[in-house]
């Protein structure tokens, strides 16, 4: 009987949890930033949490610091390491970096 | 059957009281205190002076719940804020069960009691993790050994020794549980019991008390901490340490539970039972008048008067199958509700140090922007003024700059009555004119009577706005004009 409670304590408290986690990944744009932001923590050494910035939606314009970007591209910022970077999620690879005021 | 079903709605109400809980730590002042639980690991030693911030310097500051600290920061650095979320909600699931299971409880009044005193501690459970909520799970093991001892086990009083040992050394409220003891001493000796049992309670008092010196501070963890908390300097501006507005539902909510705690002692009279209610009378007497001048004291108030309410939850009898039809009415909406309603929107596994700052009403693009001006002019601290509220959040951030003064400092005042808190304080309400300063760089809201005052200085070309959005702006002072 007290195996039959604890599975069904452990169930009453996974599933909703479960719900709540897919609903996130499924509604809430902070979520990818959350889990993009993982991972170019493994391509970078900076220690400290990125701020995810804009997606790229028109590498046309004319500042230099998009030029090769395209569109869907991530920018990142890291303040404390005065650090920009331009982030192609589709191959998770960093296709630049610069400074942090560079993107402004 | 029945005593399966039983057993099932009690693990449903534990549940229900683990999801309800599950909250982001939001507090104010996190960031400090993983800075200091870090601190403490990386060295192996307290910090004694003040190296997070910049105003008081040399002030030895006493951190009166370093050990909480320490747990914060490793779990924080192993399992970041979903760690902290999962630690509360056990945390203060086990509380809510050791008081329940104590005082027998039975499962219908499990399930109702959950949801009742998940309403009435809402504002504490609200922010998540802090250092209330290993408080509160040791004043429930504080209550078992107290109740153990009542129903005869009298040589159990002695692991208050160990329990205050660790309570010392984890969290400040470890004076409220000895005051709370001490009262509970005082309710248990003026009724006749054998004398050893009262021997062995006071001696077992005493021990406590005396056994919360042993700690990285000896006494100046009363001198610096408990005895400045006692003090009403500053105390209208922390928010916790408010009393409750008239009519205002943390009122109400005193007010009614009020008239439960005055039914239950009634009723323990007419039971014959007043004497045994006694003890736990006493310590909720004291709280239950505290908590009108200062509401912080409610939510342990709440927690001590759990025994209260028994004499009148003897009176209730039911049958079982509407005991269970009760509960299930009870849990199963509240669980819908909590779990398809609340929990999807709380954001709890996208939480980062964005969203704290956001949720503390301030602004990460500000901060960075602020901390980046800093770094690239070299403005020394001393020459910048930050928000007192975003301090613990700047120096978690940003550990290389030091924030003017942060969520420890306002009740700091050393041997020759400064306090930078004061000091602080005159410029955030306009008392004191932040032009006539060494600072030069200001980060603060963009709203109220510093804000005021320094788009009075911009119009008169003195200081210059760097940067403004909704939660916070940056200025800085012309520098032809000093």
């Amino acid at each position: 009987m007290k195996i039959v409670l604890i599975v069904a304590g452990i169930v009453l408290v996974i599933f909703p949890l479960i719900y709540s986690y897919k609903y996130d990944l499924d509604n809430n744009p902070k979520m990818a930033a959350f889990e993009m932001r993982a991972k170019v923590a493994k391509l970078v050494d900076y220690k400290e949490e990125a701020r995810v910035g804009i997606i790229v939606a028109d590498p046309s314009q004319d500042k230099a610091f998009y030029k090769d970007a395209k569109i869907g591209d991530v920018l990142l910022l890291y303040p404390r390491a005065n650090k920009a970077i331009l982030y192609d999620p589709d191959v998770n690879r960093i296709i630049k970096t610069g400074e942090y005021r560079e993107r402004l | 059957m029945n005593k399966f079903i039983g057993s099932f709605i009690i693990i449903f109400s534990l549940v229900v009281v683990f999801l309800a809980t599950f909250k982001n730590p939001i507090e104010f002042d996190l960031g400090w205190q993983l800075r200091d639980g870090q601190y403490i690991v990386q060295n192996k030693a307290i910090s004694r002076e003040n190296i997070y911030s910049y105003e008081m310097p040399t002030f030895r500051w006493v951190s009166d719940s370093w050990g909480t600290n320490v747990i914060r920061y490793l779990v924080y650095d192993n399992f970041g804020f979903l760690g902290l979320t999962i630690l509360g909600s056990i945390l203060t699931t086990l509380t809510f069960f050791i008081f329940f299971r104590i005082f027998g409880f039975r499962y219908w009044e499990i399930a109702i009691f959950s949801i009742l005193f998940l309403y009435l501690e809402e504002a504490i459970l609200s922010v998540g993790f802090k250092g209330q909520t290993v408080s509160y799970l040791l004043i429930a093991i504080l209550y078992t050994l107290l109740r153990k001892f009542q129903d005869g086990r009298h040589g159990i009083i002695f692991l208050t020794v160990p329990l205050f040992l660790l309570w010392t050394n984890l969290h400040g409220e470890f004076f409220l549980g000895l005051a709370v003891f001490g009262l509970w001493v005082a309710g248990y000796v003026v009724k006749f019991t054998k004398l050893s049992g009262h021997l062995f309670l006071i001696l077992a008092f005493v021990l406590s008390g005396l056994i919360t010196l042993a700690n990285p501070y000896g006494v100046e963890l009363y001198t610096k901490s408990v005895l400045l908390h006692t003090g009403t300097e500053f105390k209208q501006i922390i928010t916790e340490w408010y009393a409750p507005e008239v009519y205002s539902t943390e009122w109400w909510k005193l007010v009614g539970w009020g008239g439960v705690l005055a039914g239950g002692v009634i009723l323990s009279f007419f039971q014959k039972r007043f004497l045994r209610y006694l003890p736990y009378l006493l310590p909720v007497v004291v709280l239950y008048v505290l908590s009108f001048v200062t509401q912080r004291f409610a939510w342990p108030m709440y927690l001590v008067s759990i025994p209260l309410v028994y004499p009148m939850l003897k009176l209730v009898k039911l049958r079982s199958s509407w005991a269970v039809i009760i509960s299930f009415v009870i849990l199963i909406p509240y669980y819908l509700y909590v779990s398809f309603r609340v929990l999807p929107y709380a954001e709890i596994f996208s939480m980062d140090w964005k969203q704290f700052c956001e949720t503390n009403g301030c602004s990460i693009t500000a901060n960075d922007f602020f901390y980046r001006y800093i770094k690239d002019n070299n403005v020394q601290p001393g020459k910048y003024f930050t928000y007192f509220n975003w301090g613990g959040w700047l120096i978690w951030n940003y550990p290389d700059i030091k924030p003017t003064i942060d969520g420890r400092m306002s009740l700091w005042r050393d041997e020759k009555g400064y306090s930078a808190f004061e000091k602080y304080f005159k410029y955030e309400i306009g008392k004191n004119n932040i032009d006539e300063t060494e600072y030069n760089l200001v980060l603060t809201q963009p709203i109220g009577p510093m804000a005021q005052s320094l788009r009075r200085l911009v119009a008169q070309n003195k200081w210059e706005l760097l940067y403004e959005d909704d939660l916070a702006g940056v200025w800085r002072r012309e520098m032809n004009d000093k």
